[in-house]
């Protein structure tokens, strides 16, 4: 069974004529132990496919096809069993680590509220796992950065917190959009290195979700190149890159600036 | 050349309005402290008749004055500053609790429970407010305590809309999809997220509200269908000292009403730069 199981998957927002059509047959799997690309460009439908996979859409939203996340079908299933998966199986790293966390409560506090009210975890013990998750996601301090807000934060320390918070129920699957876009190349390099080691460790299976093709071609096992919401092509290695015979994917390729210091010269 | 001006007419106009805060802000301060203190501070009691003193001006004895029945006007006013600036609190916070869970409601579920509580508030708004109070008041009898009822069934839909405007914007941060993502309720995510993050422009609206429902508590008051005899409410104070502006007694009116306006005025001109200061965080 994969963890995650997306299968000709429709989406439009709007009914009818008004009908905006996002994703069109779109399909991926993600197995335990794997680290799985969405690329494509702004636009595309990549965030558009996490939502979706995490039933985050309401009426809003027209959808066809099939979703499965560690086995549960997420399209037309009821609040409490959406509820139960999003609290259980998955979690989400989103681009922004500054707009992902409550801004008016202390870090302690925001991570440590879902172990007690949704798990019925004992604060106590909840608190000594989160400074345990801090300190494992390289974080100096954490007993002090639980008493800190938000605003007392780097980006690049934010957004480990918010990977803290994403592992701490120990999901099977992660969900990461973009989630080091935003980061710098140092920063980015050392997040990187943290959910490569929790996919070695614990089996976690990952689909990490980037406009960044070198970056993705660096880390994954597999691409899919996703266009005007449709997958045009699919990477695997050992080839990937070298592989693409897509036109689209070609030109995404070309399209990346290269410093080559000796063209210059 | 703007980025150049633009500066220096900041600096000023900032200056400027910095005197106005701080002389508001002293005066409220002022008010208040006399208005806790008003048992202790007033010379006389509040219902002291003295037959022998009636629309006197004002001496070393009477600071204000008396009215038509020779009560001293500034221990009337006094005493009656409590109920005065405490109607409004407690109107607005029973506004504020209905107003915030109907908008908050409304911006979460959307959909048909949206449309209602929309339709309804559209309807409150179309009715003339103090319409709506005197309907409210003839039902149930008048009295302080109704007029702050009916008041604050008035506001509620001001302050609902607004908070659903606000709500349905916060509602769209990363930080809202991460609380459902991690499994958290809807009342939850509401009460621990959504309201908390409100409360900044919230309060800044309900500072600048203040002023008006302390105007619209005295108007009731003044109609009588606020505070009663022998209350000094300020309202009720301008009402009873009318008769004696035929008389050519200005006082007994002038007092309270003079002193209702420096109120408004001075919460007004704090209260928007509260207010700026909280929405500019916000």
């Amino acid at each position: 069974m994969m963890l995650l199981d997306i299968h000709d998957l429709d989406l439009a927002f709007g009914e009818g004529d008004d009908a905006v059509r996002i994703l069109t047959g779109v399909s991926l799997v993600v197995d335990r132990g794997e680290l799985v690309g969405l690329v494509g460009e702004s636009g595309s439908g990549k965030s558009t496919t996490a939502r979706a996979a995490l039933a985050l859409y309401g009426d809003e939203a027209t959808i066809a096809g099939s979703i499965r996340v560690d086995g549960t079908q997420m399209v037309a299933a009821d609040e409490k069993t959406r509820r139960r998966v999003r609290s259980e199986s998955v979690s989400l790293v989103q681009q922004d680590p500054r707009s992902a966390l409550n801004p008016v409560r202390r870090i302690g506090d925001s991570l440590a509220e879902r172990l007690i009210r949704v798990h019925g975890w004992q604060r106590g013990r909840a608190e000594a796992h989160i400074v345990q998750l801090l300190a494992a996601v390289g974080l100096t301090h954490p007993e002090r950065r639980m008493r800190q807000y938000p605003h007392e934060l780097s980006g690049g320390m934010l957004q480990r917190v918010v990977i803290a918070s994403a592992l701490s129920t120990d999901p099977a699957l992660l969900l990461a959009d973009e989630a080091t876009s935003a980061l710098d190349v140092t920063t980015q390099a050392e997040i990187i290195a943290i959910f490569q080691r929790q996919i070695r460790e614990r089996g976690l299976g990952m689909l990490f979700i980037t406009h960044d093709l070198a970056l993705a071609g660096a880390i994954c096992d597999r691409i899919h190149v996703l266009r005007q919401g449709e997958i045009v092509e699919t990477l695997t290695k050992p080839g990937l890159f070298a592989d693409a015979v897509h036109p689209y994917t070609l030109s995404l390729i070309a399209a990346a600036p290269v410093l080559d210091t000796k063209e210059a010269s | 050349m703007t980025s150049v001006l633009l500066p220096r007419v900041r600096r000023r106009r900032r200056s400027g309005s910095d005197v106005g805060f701080w002389i508001s802000c002293g005066l409220l301060a002022l008010i208040a402290v006399a208005a806790a203190f008003a048992p202790l501070l007033a010379p006389y009691e509040a219902d002291s008749v003295d037959f022998g003193a009636i629309w006197e001006g004002p001496s070393a004895q009477h600071l204000l004055g008396t009215d038509q029945l020779g009560r001293d006007l500034f221990s009337r006013l006094l005493i009656g500053a409590g109920e005065t600036l405490v109607g409004p609190v407690a109107l607005l916070a029973l506004a504020t609790v209905l107003g915030v869970a109907i908008g908050v409601l409304a911006a979460w579920r959307g959909g048909w429970i949206d449309t209602v509580l929309a339709r309804v508030t559209d309807v409150m708004f179309a009715f003339p407010g103090l319409l709506f109070v005197v309907l409210v008041i003839a039902v149930f009898g008048k009295g302080p305590a109704t007029a702050i009822v009916a008041l604050a069934l008035a506001y509620a839909p001001v302050i609902a809309k607004y908070t659903r405007s606000l709500a349905l914007s916060e509602m769209t941060r990363p930080y809202i999809d991460a609380y459902r993502v991690q499994g958290l309720g809807g009342m939850t995510i509401c009460l621990r997220g959504v309201i908390p993050n409100l409360l900044p422009p919230l309060v800044g609206y309900l500072v600048v509200l203040f002023g008006e429902a302390l105007m619209s508590l005295a108007t009731l008051s003044y109609l009588g269908f606020g505070a009663q005899p022998p209350s000094s409410e300020w309202g009720l104070m301008v009402q009873e000292g009318q008769p004696g502006i035929i008389q050519g007694e200005f006082l007994p009116t002038l007092v309270p009403g003079a002193a209702i306006a420096i109120v408004v005025i001075a919460v007004n001109v704090a209260g928007v730069r509260v207010a700026d200061r909280l929405l500019a965080k916000g």
